[in-house]
């Protein structure tokens, strides 16, 4: 015990005073000779603490939607498309269907789906959704188109009967920049053939992606939905499954300079006819994959023309079958 | 004609319940085929119908190979008629062609896919000398709507409502025929 005036009881800490600042002094130098001797080590852990709360991995997605089958925009589509893949980071492309048809304009109705997918695979398409206009060419023509694809087909809400193959899976999984990327196709209920198709079931589109999500449960970092449908239908759906990072959407033929934001998700789209390439840069933090910042741009592209030869030769071959058959009805 | 009903509704019971899920989108109407295959090789379609002026008659049709189909029908009219359907064009951007050859003559027959719509026409050459052409429209999965016109003699209407309860599994229409009613089933195995 000390008391108040510096004596411990049967000590003389005077006399003991000399002895310890003698020993604190050692202490101290050794602790200045520890310090020095460890700083570049203590420094480069406190950076390396730094960098890893701060780092955030970068993710550039690139998309198309609606291109109907419009060749003249392709060359420049694939010019932009190579400029951001050399521009480096990890970049995806994807595109959300109604891409290889178009029944209202007579040549698009009959030619350009084999040229589109050649052209997809040229740029190196990651995933695409089927649209509608897709499924217009009947199961085995699809059926046919879809063997030819480098990239998967996805549609997670028309679910196959029975041992019927379907032309397309529900969802892929892409890992780039160190992340999980779990991708789910989606397709409108509206303006489908049903009749062509009676061995697909359609169910609800936010009840197939809670499907897929359970059953990749933990397998995915981040979750991007290729979705043919409109902005408002993606946005209720986002609603009710908010765990959708990116959507991409289409069939509505939208232009969002902006995304348009429902909770954590952004809802995309870029037009249609290929008039855009829609660009989005991501900051994402790869602990939880929640996205820090968000950059969309719509880089628009030049239409040069292409030879249509043999389109216009097939579209003359169905219209001279098609006046056939009609004149053998009426006369 | 108990017996027979007896007969008819177990085939169709059997029928129902071992057709895959791939119904043939089979024709309304027994006479009036329509520009497409059963599908697959080894598939076989089936149509069961009633109707006032031809009563029960029974169709099955044998995919021999995707695009070439042999039908056998029955009829209380006519008890036995062998077809040939040949898919000559399938799918040429949204048209099919398809050739039928029967006792009676041979049909050409055509149609358009254009999304939920379908546009069907045709023409038999031989006795009849019947034509027609059919619009027909599929809001969704469960239902479709056809509407036409038909001409032998005179013109009539045709109107039908195609109902698809168990997804694709198989079909059932309801058809009106210049003022008569009747009533389809059909689907593959």
């Amino acid at each position: 015990m000390i008391r108040n005036d510096g004596r411990r009881d049967g000590l003389n800490v005077a006399d003991e005073l000399p002895r310890y600042e003698s020993a604190a002094a050692s202490v101290a130098s050794e602790l200045v000779s520890d310090v020095v001797r460890f700083a570049p080590i203590v420094l480069f852990l406190m950076i390396l603490g730094v960098s890893m709360v701060t780092s955030a991995s970068s993710l550039t997605i690139l998309y198309t939607n609606d291109i109907h089958d419009r060749l003249a925009p392709l060359a420049s589509l694939g010019e932009l498309i190579e400029e951001e893949r050399a521009s480096g980071g990890p970049v995806l492309l994807f595109d959300s269907g109604d891409t290889w048809q178009d029944f209202r304009v007579p040549l698009y109705a009959v030619w350009g789906a084999d040229e589109m997918v050649a052209w997809m695979n040229r740029v190196g398409y990651d995933a695409m959704a089927i649209g509608n206009h897709e499924l217009y060419y009947g199961a085995q023509r699809l059926a046919k188109l879809s063997s030819t694809t480098s990239f998967p087909l996805l549609c997670a809400n028309m679910i196959p009967l029975a041992e019927n193959p379907a032309p397309f899976v529900p969802y892929t999984m892409i890992s780039t920049g160190g992340m999980r990327v779990l991708v789910v196709g989606l397709i409108t209920a509206e303006y489908l053939s049903y009749p062509d198709y009676p061995w697909l079931k359609y169910i609800d589109a936010a009840q197939a992606i809670q499907r897929v999500l359970k059953e990749t449960e933990g397998k995915a970092d981040f979750v991007i939905v290729l979705g043919h449908l409109p902005v408002a239908q993606a946005v209720q759906i986002a609603r009710v499954v908010p765990d959708i990072d990116v959507f991409l959407t289409g069939h509505s033929h939208e232009i969002t300079p902006d995304p348009v934001r429902e909770g954590k998700t952004l809802i995309l789209q870029a037009g249609a006819f290929g008039r855009y390439l829609g660009r989005l840069k991501l900051e994402i933090d790869p602990q939880s994959g929640e996205i820090l910042s968000a950059r969309n741009s719509l880089l628009e592209t030049k239409r040069i023309p292409v030879a249509l030869n043999r389109g216009l030769l097939k579209l003359l071959t169905v219209v001279a079958l098609i006046a056939t058959s009609l004149l053998l009805l009426t006369r | 004609m108990l017996v027979m009903k007896v007969i008819l509704i177990s085939i169709l019971f059997v029928l129902a319940m071992s057709a895959i899920a791939c119904a043939y989108p089979h024709q309304l109407f027994l006479d009036l085929p329509i520009a497409e295959s059963i599908g697959d090789r080894g598939l076989t379609g089936y149509r069961l119908a009633f109707s006032s002026s031809i009563g029960p008659s029974l169709q099955v049709g044998r995919a021999i190979t995707d695009r070439l189909d042999l039908w056998i029908t029955t009829s209380s009219s006519d008890l036995f008629s062998l077809e040939v359907r040949a898919l000559l064009v399938d799918r040429l951007g949204p048209l099919n062609l398809s050739l039928d050859l029967s006792q009676d003559g041979f049909t050409l027959l055509s149609a358009l896919f254009l999304g939920p719509v379908e546009i069907d026409w045709g023409r038999i050459f031989g006795v009849s000398g019947k034509r027609w052409a059919t619009i027909t429209t599929s809001p969704n999965q469960w239902y479709s709507f056809l509407l036409g016109v038909e001409h032998e003699t005179r013109y009539s209407l045709l109107a039908a409502l195609r109902l698809f309860p168990r997804q694709g599994v198989w079909g059932l229409s309801i058809c009106y025929r210049g003022g008569e009613w009747g009533a389809s089933f059909g689907g593959a195995l």
